[in-house]
């Protein structure tokens, strides 16, 4: 019951999906019906399971590598006023630059393969965790910083002990932020250059104009992202409990 | 709306336009380019300027194709565009998938795909592309996958993902890129990069690239308009072989003045193109002829080697009346 509570809007999009397929005469060249693109899946799992890790792959090593190249620049921006003004606005410009276009610069620099695509869902997770743990770490609990003044803290016990900790609720935030959008980005990435995973999967599916096919691979990266999501959220409720 | 054209054929007549008609409504045709509205589409922009669409009752719609546009054949089958520009092995596949569409003419009768090398490794034949690194666009794999088979050779290359700039060529990323030998080759003699190329052709992929294509029942229900449509385009390519650089000049101040086109680019593309659009059957035919012969034999070879097994009677998908028709002025 639970599951019909939460589920209800998927059901009325597969059913609202199946409607229009029918009603308006969709070609299934334009829009595959729904039981077509589960008959797809359903016909080919070995396919969908090795594109699907593939693109769980890159998404975990972006999403790692992303929130652990945010957490550093974070902490050093904390650490010098010099390095503010020296990494806030290339990283502010890597986001607002479209992937597509932010591809070809990555390439030329790692090489056309499986590192360039891990670089770009990197360039697209990193900025939520640098900006979200940049404030935690200056969002004290009050009066905090003065005992450590008093107590003649050195800056690394400060780190370790005052503004890490509480910079934790802001992490868990950005996790649940870049979690959804790290399968996002390695689709994407995948998609114009791998050679490997859903995106790759779906393009070839438009070059062999197998509609069912390129709409699988979107719906099964949808329900990847939502269980990143899912995952990522049930994370932070774990780590709530440890923080202050 | 009616008045208007009325207006514009009376005047053009007074000034002495050839071959117009009796006034009549004119027919909307809407194409959907399959790349950008530049000089490759020279004859619809020709067509236009000069009047032989208005002459022959045609109103022309383009819709800009690109890299980023999905599925052409979709684009048709929503009821979006009249007729496209694809590649033969979309049509195929939409057919197989339950469309109804008929291929009606061809822009290149030599494809203009090939593997571009450079001299220090250069890939002549498909036995040069065994152990290479190859830069493909996106999904083109399946095309190298053929070449192989058709020659009997194993797969065995690696695929570098690469896009529309031959940069990772000249840069060592990749051995051979596969390019357009109407665009990136003449972009590295530019530069006086010395380079080599290999037709899909010489490679043993044969098919028809930029084929025009629209459903049965639209040709069946607009025959006349089709046949006027080819006529005008067919003046447009001529008045484009005749004069290259018109085409070149349309494309990059009027109809794709949006793109910032380089106007050399465009006619050292045009100039390229237009020996790979004729032929002997264009000749004995008419331009964009689509040979049935051809289609049934080498086509179809190469359509089997790349797993579609399920190809149709020819007659079941070239249509040669409307480009015979056409010719028949």
């Amino acid at each position: 019951m639970k599951l019909l509570d939460r589920g209800w809007p998927v059901v009325v999009l597969l059913a609202a999906w199946q409607a229009w397929i029918v009603i308006a005469r969709v070609p299934p060249i334009v829009a595959p019906a729904p039981a077509r693109v589960a008959v797809e899946v359903a016909a080919n799992p070995q396919l969908y399971v090795a594109a699907a890790s593939a693109t769980i792959g890159v998404a975990l090593a972006g999403l790692l590598l992303g929130m652990t190249l945010g957490i550093a620049l974070a902490i050093a921006i904390w650490a010098t006023p010099f390095a503010a003004g020296a990494l806030t606005f290339p990283a502010l410009l890597a986001q607002s630059t479209p992937l597509v276009a932010l591809l070809p610069v990555i390439a030329r620099l790692l090489g056309y393969g499986e590192q360039t695509v891990i670089a770009a869902a990197t360039a697209i997770t990193f900025l939520p965790t640098f900006v979200l743990v940049g404030s935690g770490l200056r969002a004290l609990p009050a009066n905090a910083a003065e005992v450590f003044d008093v107590l003649g803290s050195s800056r690394v016990a400060r780190l370790a002990r005052l503004a890490l900790p509480s910079a934790v609720p802001s992490m868990l935030v950005a996790l649940r932020l870049s979690a959804a959008n790290s399968i996002l980005a390695a689709l994407t990435a995948e998609y114009l250059i791998g050679t490997f995973g859903l995106g790759r999967l779906f393009a070839d599916a438009q070059t062999d104009s197998l509609t069912p096919r390129a709409w699988a691979a979107g719906l099964v990266a949808t329900v990847l992202s939502v269980a990143a999501y899912a995952g990522a959220r049930r994370l932070a409720v774990i780590g709530e409990r440890f923080t202050l | 709306m009616i008045e208007r054209r009325l207006f514009l054929a009376g005047s053009a007549a007074a000034l002495g336009a050839a071959t117009l008609r009796p006034a009549r409504a004119a027919a909307t045709v809407t194409t959907q380019l399959q790349w950008i509205k530049d000089v490759e589409s020279a004859a619809w922009w020709i067509a236009d300027a000069n009047g032989y669409f208005r002459g022959e009752g045609i109103e022309s719609n383009v819709l800009a194709g690109g890299p980023n546009l999905g599925s052409i054949p979709a684009v048709v089958a929503a009821g979006r565009a009249d007729v496209a520009i694809a590649q033969f092995e979309q049509v195929i596949d939409a057919n197989a998938q339950g469309e109804d569409f008929v291929v009606f003419g061809a822009l290149y009768q030599t494809d203009p795909a090939a593997l571009l090398s450079l001299p220090a490794h250069p890939v002549r034949t498909a036995r040069d592309i065994l152990g290479k690194r190859i830069g493909l666009q996106q999904g083109a794999h399946v095309f190298i996958d053929a070449i192989m088979k058709l020659n009997g050779l194993p797969p065995t290359y690696t695929e570098v993902v690469v896009g529309f700039d031959p940069a990772p060529l000249v840069e060592g990323a990749c051995d051979a890129y596969l390019c357009f030998v109407t665009n990136q080759p003449l972009t590295l003699a530019a530069r006086h990069v010395p380079c080599v190329t290999a037709g899909f052709g010489e490679l043993g992929y044969h098919t028809y690239t930029d084929i025009l294509f629209c459903t049965r029942e639209y040709l069946t229900k607009n025959r006349a308009t089709l046949v006027h449509f080819v006529r005008a385009l067919q003046r447009g390519w001529t008045e484009n072989a005749r004069d290259p650089a018109l085409g070149a000049r349309l494309a990059t101040t009027v109809y794709g003045a949006s793109l910032g086109l380089d106007l050399q680019q465009q006619l050292a593309l045009n100039r390229a193109q237009i020996p790979l659009m004729e032929g002997p059957l264009t000749r004995a035919h008419g331009r964009m002829w689509v040979d049935p012969a051809r289609v049934a034999g080498p086509v179809y070879t190469t359509l089997r080697a790349t797993g579609r097994t399920k190809l149709p009677p020819v007659e079941r998908i070239v249509d040669t009346t409307i480009v015979r028709d056409a010719g028949r002025a």
